[in-house]
């Protein structure tokens, strides 16, 4: 059941980052839940992708993405059998991000919002089940947040 | 967070409702035509009236004076026997007649009881005296005179003549009167005409009055209107603006942060550490330093914003950096990658490249070419000279790692495609991505 992952960067496979992150593993017990989970990560700002891919690395996640557009996205969404979870961004240069959270909620995969608009009322009336997390957030919130969704 | 627009705009100038004033003074108006209208129907009548009693009188008068001169021939030629006393007779007679029709006529035109009577009383006591007259002038032409001026002396034509004459003057007087009358009733109505008319003025000058004051009014409150439209639309492009430049500075606080952290990863000395964030965070500012505080849809000049990121490479007016292509506007949305991505070039080139050595140069080139589905494509070149044989950046190092991974996101948050060569001559970059 539990088979420990090993502690490589998928998103940086070739890359060749070695694996002694600051602020490394262990920091929290919610982390644990998503060792070996697939985590898809929709984020239009490169930087915050990369971040997040890291972060999300860290805690020993496998990264599906992170998908930089809305079509990236829902490509990934219908081509990828195994989703456990998924942080997505809003605003995907100006276009919502709805369409991938209707693929993910059709398929009961839990996700958490990311955005700069605190509009935390509006998503939760559309997606009651999602939850929200204003940018600017810490990754580590995000992977509380989502591995909290994932008891 | 978002400031509430004001949106209440203040109530437009009200304009009362002028309609009843108008209905009165419409109202009025007509009441007042109608008056002068009356008012000269009923002068002209008593005028014409009036004229008609004066037509009676001189017609009565004719009647009167023929039958005196009739009465003066008959004489003459009774007591001369003289023919010629029966020519102004004869021409009496006529005038008699004449005006004895002209009266009738003028007194059935202005039908009276009392003038028909008086009439045919006249008429009778004409007719007998006329008849008098002729008998007495056809018994003188018989060679009779005596019998005739025995007639005469019997006081007959007389008592007629004066009988005529009461009636007559009975008639005069009394159409003398109902002249009076008319004449009266005409300048009573013509008194009446004057404040009338006047009344009629002032009423009109009113109404002129009334329709500028509506005018002006209305003028005023479709300017003020205007006004408050224009206000409530700058008002909501300020508004547009201040959301779209707090989710730009929101934007650029998560791209900042993940700068530390990510920059905060793997080994460096702390020194160099915080020279790569400073580094970082400054080629960040310095490819935002040309957006201005326009809409989601500002267009940002490509040549400045790659400028002003090699800016500290570039030395001494530029020799080191050459930067060439057409006018391109990128939306705004893209200056963080473009930046970070000539960023990274320039680091690379600066640590293993021609920025490493004296002499060494970059030559930034594009050109806009026809994109794939419409639109342009940027194709651009990065091309390295004068530095040492560059190395091939494999991923040895956590450094070049990192930039790599973070430079291919930032192609693929552009919708671009990167390919990277080392030849020896120096390192090459071939960039490209759409623009709109």
């Amino acid at each position: 059941m539990y088979t420990p992952a090993p502690l490589s960067f998928p998103a940086l496979r070739g890359g060749g980052l070695s694996s002694a992150p600051i602020g490394g593993n262990g920091r929290n017990r919610f982390g644990e839940r998503l060792l070996g989970k697939h985590v898809l990560i929709v984020e239009d700002e490169a930087l915050l992708a990369l971040e997040l891919e890291l972060a999300f690395a860290d805690e020993g996640a496998e990264i599906v993405g992170p998908a930089l557009s809305l079509s990236h996205g829902v490509m990934l969404v219908e081509s990828t059998p195994q989703i456990d979870c998924a942080v997505l961004d809003v605003d995907l240069g100006g276009r919502d991000v709805f369409p991938i959270a209707h693929a993910l909620e059709k398929r009961s995969i839990p996700f958490v919002f990311h955005t700069a608009h605190a509009r935390a009322s509006t998503l939760s009336t559309l997606f009651p089940r999602s939850e929200t997390v204003v940018k600017p957030a810490r990754p580590e919130d995000l992977v509380i947040r989502l591995a909290r969704l994932m008891l | 967070m978002q400031d509430q627009p004001s949106t209440g705009r203040r109530p437009a100038l009200r304009i009362r409702s002028r309609a009843p004033v108008l209905v009165a003074i419409g109202a009025t108006l007509l009441a007042l035509g109608l008056a002068i209208g009356q008012t000269i129907v009923s002068q002209r009548a008593a005028r014409v009236e009036g004229r008609a009693s004066s037509d009676a009188l001189l017609a009565m008068h004719e009647v009167l004076e023929a039958t005196l001169d009739a009465e003066t021939g008959q004489r003459g030629y009774l007591l001369t026997h003289k023919i010629a006393y029966l020519e102004p007779y004869a021409d009496a007679r006529r005038r008699l007649d004449a005006s004895l029709k002209k009266l009738r006529t003028i007194l059935h035109a202005t039908p009276g009881d009392q003038d028909d009577r008086t009439l045919e009383r006249l008429s009778a006591l004409i007719g007998a005296k006329v008849a008098e007259l002729d008998r007495t002038i056809a018994l003188t032409r018989a060679g009779r005179n005596a019998e005739a001026l025995a007639l005469v002396d019997r006081d007959v034509g007389k008592r007629e003549m004066d009988t005529i004459r009461i009636e007559a003057r009975r008639l005069m007087d009394q159409k003398r009167d109902s002249r009076l009358t008319s004449v009266a009733r005409i300048n009573r109505l013509e008194a009446n005409l004057l404040p009338l008319i006047g009344v009629l003025g002032l009423m009109t000058l009113g109404l002129v009055v009334l329709a500028m004051v509506t005018e002006q009014r209305r003028a005023a409150a479709a300017a003020e209107a205007e006004q408050a439209e224009a206000l409530r639309a700058a008002n909501e492009r300020v508004n547009l603006l201040a959301r779209e430049l707090n989710h730009r500075v929101k934007n650029l606080f998560s791209v900042i942060l993940s700068i530390v952290s990510l920059s905060a990863r793997g080994n460096a000395p702390r020194d160099v550490m915080i020279e790569d964030i400073r580094a970082r965070i400054r080629a960040l500012a310095l490819a935002h330093s040309a957006t201005q505080g326009g809409d989601g849809n500002e267009a940002i000049d490509l040549r400045t914003t790659i400028a002003a990121t090699l800016e500290p490479y570039a030395l001494n007016n530029g020799e080191r950096v050459s930067i060439a292509g057409p006018d391109v506007a990128v939306p705004v949305r893209m200056v963080t990658p473009i930046g970070l991505i000539v960023h990274e070039l320039a680091t690379n080139a600066a640590k293993y490249g021609a920025f490493s050595a004296e002499g060494g140069k970059v030559r930034v080139s594009w050109e806009l070419v026809p994109g794939p589905q419409g639109g342009a494509l940027v194709r651009l070149a990065w091309r390295e000279e004068g530095g040492p044989p560059p190395a091939v950046p494999a991923g040895t190092t956590e450094a070049s790692g990192f930039g790599t991974r973070m430079i291919a996101l930032a192609v693929s948050q552009l919708g671009g495609r990167l390919e990277r060569h080392w030849p020896a001559a120096g390192a090459i970059a071939h960039f490209e991505f759409p623009v709109s």
